[in-house]
């Protein structure tokens, strides 16, 4: 079965009405000494109304999905699950917010709580780990995307509550809520959506839906039952050709644009031919090849995320120029015939006209299956055949001997009636990151490449309560993880929070769920956590989160009274000469003509060698002197200005950019300059090697104040 | 007239001959009187069996009690004619039509599955239903995949005058083959489920 049934299969999760024998949790409230001493049910001794009701043990619900379906051989269940449900998943009811009445001065009651929404319940659920999620009340009612609960390798959703009213009472003069009909008994119903194992080994949550929710296991097999036999009847559907193809419509199919990444090909008729007559099945050179057709990615607008630089200057076109026909055995079993390159793909630099290409075998094992593309230093693109044969589409030739046959030997049915062109579906992934060895994900779709071209698609504001922007002040750190979609490979990456604000590329889910998890986390404040799909257009969300403090550390509110802003300052003018001046020497072990303050004697090496150390963060920190911590900050792209010289552009500024710096707050910037005398003995490595020019920055509404530079010799554990 | 283009009259009133004995009886060889009978027999089901995808398209499209009804009716045909290519493809169409009819009955008892607001329990006939239309199509694909491969190999003229294409068949049926395994699977753990 396809990925697409497989996951067609797991989207098209239906509902079924509630059985008994469903996913439900029944327990009592935890009781509460009233004032004469008896036990009553009701919220605690001075009730709010925004309180909740304790739930008595046993309370839980405890789900061994290998033990309820043991009855299924290992294969059938790893099939579906692989061993994601190995274990005990324990589903815990412990609060419950019920609706709630207030009394009237009349002795009437109006509605005060959970009005629209219905009473509301909390499930913890503990992984077979002992991994358990954070508390979440959810109502039954209000089904929306964020109503849904995902934890480890499910989705879970309350579906329906029964727990009695509660209405406001005086017992002398304290106010308590007690239930109407006064029953103790609670009940919780809800529905699990179960992550799966697709064919790249990974595992893959459905869309959060009420459709995907089972809520009983009766359910989930019978959706299984029904939607295999939806594949018998797809499938037997074409167990003979039913229409012969026109070649006609083979042209179609070659001419039309795929949304996936695809490249294609096909062979020239007379090599067909020859192919067919002397049932030779090898790969078909790329002289043999007719007409190739890939797509065209213009990358040229993808910035890097440390630096904001352009990582590519093209565009790129990818295109098939050879390919090893498809080989089955009569009971349609794919020939692996190891060592022979099945799919040839080049990739043509478009601006340059630099063309590579590099073969891989399909469908024999995973370190087999991708090629590295290198475009002058760091353009790099990596492309991955996908694992499924079935997604790559070659002509057929049929082994009659049973995988035995070499070519030449008798074929049965060799290619009879079929477009002889080849498609390969790949997955790419380009270097996301400058400084780091980092790329980004694989790819399948050209619409995921154009979005990540396009820039971050996720935006996040973090404040505190009050509103004011969060960043630096309290180390505010954000965190997207998710899996490749291709490989399944964990993928994450954190930022510090400037401003306020923080940006990430993100995945976008085409064809595969993929589950974005945000973890943002501050001193002082309590960490937030949130799951995602990017599913739909425009593929971008914009996420504002509030932290709430958590009483230790820095508290909200007490953030320094500063205009907390993004600054763009520094090496200005005579700042970045004097640090060319400082630096240059040391670097160069040549000494610079005095030049006073003509910028334009120092020739341009000069500024790009320390913009360079600049931008690799070799030279340059900035530290708080209160805390001792570094400040991070990054290099804007350019210098923001030039003249000319002697027919040579001199640069005028370079601007670093700081994010969440406090206005009128002294930072100290620590500039680390090489001993000439160890630069010539060879490599700077340790602390001694270095000496440390510093000076004092205080960044006012009016602009930089900077102290005097002070060179000194660099100390233990400084650098 | 001139004696030589009554010579030339006659050579070509032979070549027209010969034309028309080759339309009829080579170009065309499936021209023959039983051929013919099982066409018209399809035909009266509005089925254009002149080449096997048009044929096959055609059984496609039958009501579940004219597959019925024509799947006997090949049957029979098979075991009247004296031509053996006539045979088996007459039984290849019956076969066909059978496989279609468990087709669709199994999509319908899919449908019904999916529609029902009964509990899954409830509905176990329903699934062992499927089960059982499942397996019919499972195994008469099979055979169905060995006599086209036969048929192909017995008769190579015939398979590509009638456009018999077969290589698809093996990536299909081994499709079918594990959607069976997985229902049958299913149903089953239901069934005990259920009890």
């Amino acid at each position: 079965m396809s990925t697409k049934h497989i996951f067609t299969l797991f989207l098209l999760m239906f509902v079924l009405a509630p059985l008994a024998s469903g996913f439900r949790i029944v327990a009592n409230m935890k009781p509460t000494e009233m004032p004469d001493g008896t036990l009553g049910y009701t919220y605690e001794t001075r009730y709010r109304s925004d309180s909740h009701v304790l739930i008595n043990e046993p309370n839980t619900f405890e789900l061994n999905l290998r033990e309820e379906l043991s009855m299924l051989n290992s294969a059938t269940f790893e099939k579906i699950f692989d061993n994601l449900y190995n274990g005990v998943y324990t589903f815990k009811l412990t609060r419950i917010e019920p609706t709630s009445y207030r009394l009237n001065d009349d002795g009437s009651y109006r509605c005060v709580d959970r009005c629209n929404t219905g009473p509301k319940a909390e499930l913890i659920l503990t992984l077979p780990d002992g991994r358990h999620n954070n508390p979440k009340f959810k109502a039954a009612i209000d089904k929306v995307s964020g109503d849904w609960v995902s934890f480890g390798p499910v989705r879970y959703a309350i579906t329906n509550i029964e727990v009695a009213d509660f209405y406001e009472n005086y017992i002398g003069s304290d106010r308590y809520y007690l239930p109407n009909p006064p029953n103790p008994r609670v009940a919780v119903d809800f529905c699990i959506i179960f992550g799966y194992i697709n064919e790249r080994r990974r595992t893959v949550i459905p869309r959060a839906s009420m459709e995907n929710c089972f809520e009983s296991i009766d359910e989930l097999l019978a959706f299984l039952a029904t939607k295999y036999s939806e594949d018998i009847v797809f499938s037997a559907g074409d167990v003979l050709v039913s229409e012969g193809p026109s070649w006609a419509q083979c042209d179609i199919d070659f001419e039309k644009e795929s949304e996936l990444l695809e490249v294609k090909a096909r062979p020239k008729q007379d090599k067909w031919d020859e192919a067919v007559r002397m049932a030779k099945f090898n790969m078909f050179a790329e002289s043999e090849i007719a007409e190739t057709r890939g797509p065209t990615l213009d990358l040229a607008g993808l910035v890097a995320e440390d630096t904001g630089n352009a990582l590519f200057d093209s565009a790129y076109k990818f295109d098939l120029i050879s390919f090893s026909p498809k080989i089955l055995t009569p009971t349609g079993t794919i020939v692996e015939r190891k060592g022979i390159p099945d799919a040839d793909i080049k990739i043509t630099e478009v601006n340059s006209g630099e063309a590579k290409h590099s073969r891989m075998d399909y469908h024999i094992s995973d370190s087999e299956l991708q090629a590295q593309y290198s475009f002058g230093g760091k353009k790099q693109i990596i492309l991955r055949l996908y694992q499924n044969p079935a997604e790559i589409e070659m002509p057929y030739f049929v082994d009659e001997q049973n995988n035995n046959c070499a070519s030449g030997c008798p074929l049965y049915g060799v290619g009879v009636g079929h477009c002889k062109d080849a498609y390969v579906r790949f997955a790419m992934k380009v270097r996301l990151f400058e400084n780091e060895n980092k790329f980004s994900w694989f790819m399948k779709t050209k619409r995921e490449v154009q979005t990540l071209v396009q820039g971050p698609n996720i935006n996040i504001t973090v404040t505190d309560l009050g509103g004011n922007p969060l960043g630096l002040g309290s180390a505010t750190k954000a965190t997207i993880s998710f899996n490749d979609p291709v490989t399944g490979e964990l993928y994450s990456i954190t930022k510090n929070v400037l401003g306020g604000t923080v940006s990430f590329h993100a995945p976008i889910s085409d064809l595969d769920e993929i589950p974005i998890t945000l973890s943002i986390t501050a001193t002082g404040y309590e960490p937030y956590n949130e799951t995602f799909v990017l599913d739909s257009e425009p593929y971008k969300k914009d996420i504002v989160v509030q932290l709430q403090s958590s009483g230790a550390g820095p508290q909200a509110g007490t953030e320094p009274e500063v205009t907390v802003s993004t600054k763009y300052v520094v090496f200005s003018y005579a700042a970045f000469k004097t640090l060319v001046e400082n630096y240059v020497p040391y670097f160069t072990g040549e000494q610079l003509p005095t030049v006073g303050d003509d910028l334009t004697a120092y020739p341009k090496d000069s500024y790009i060698a320390v913009y360079n150390a600049l931008r690799d963060s070799r030279i340059f920190k900035l530290v708080d002197p209160e805390t001792g911590q570094e400040v991070p900050y990054s290099l804007d792209f350019s210098f923001t200005g030039s003249t000319q010289y002697n027919g040579k552009e001199i640069p005028l500024h370079v601007v670093i950019k700081f994010g969440n710096l406090y206005l009128n707050k002294t930072y100290q910037a620590k500039f680390f300059l090489p001993v000439p005398s160890r630069l010539a003995g060879g490599t700077v490595d340790s602390y001694e090697d270095l000496k440390v020019v510093t000076v004092n920055w205080r960044f006012t509404e009016s602009g930089l104040i900077e102290s005097n530079w002070q060179t000194r010799d660099a100390q233990s554990g400084e650098w | 007239m001139d004696k030589r283009w009554k010579n030339l009259i006659i050579v070509f009133g032979v070549i027209a001959l010969l034309g028309f004995v080759y339309y009829l009886y080579i170009s065309r060889p499936s021209f023959v009187p039983e051929y013919s009978a099982m066409l018209t027999l399809m035909e009266k089901y509005g089925v254009d069996a002149k080449q096997f995808p048009s044929a096959l398209a055609g059984i496609s499209n039958l009501s579940e009690p004219q597959l019925e009804k024509l799947s006997t009716e090949l049957k029979d045909f098979s075991n009247k004619t004296n031509e053996a290519w006539l045979k088996d493809l007459a039984l290849i169409y019956s076969d066909f039509a059978e496989m279609e009819l468990n087709r669709k009955k199994l999509e319908k008892a899919s449908l019904q599955a999916k529609s029902l607001t009964a509990s899954a329990c409830e509905r176990v006939s329903l699934f062992n239903e499927m089960k059982k239309r499942g397996g019919s199509v499972v195994k008469i694909s099979e055979k169905l995949f060995q006599a086209t491969s036969d048929f192909s190999k017995k008769y190579p003229d015939k398979t590509a005058e009638i456009k018999l294409y077969v290589a698809p068949t093996a990536t299909q049926l081994a499709r079918i083959r594990e959607s069976y395994k997985m229902q049958s699977a299913f149903v089953g753990a239901l069934g005990e489920v259920c009890k």
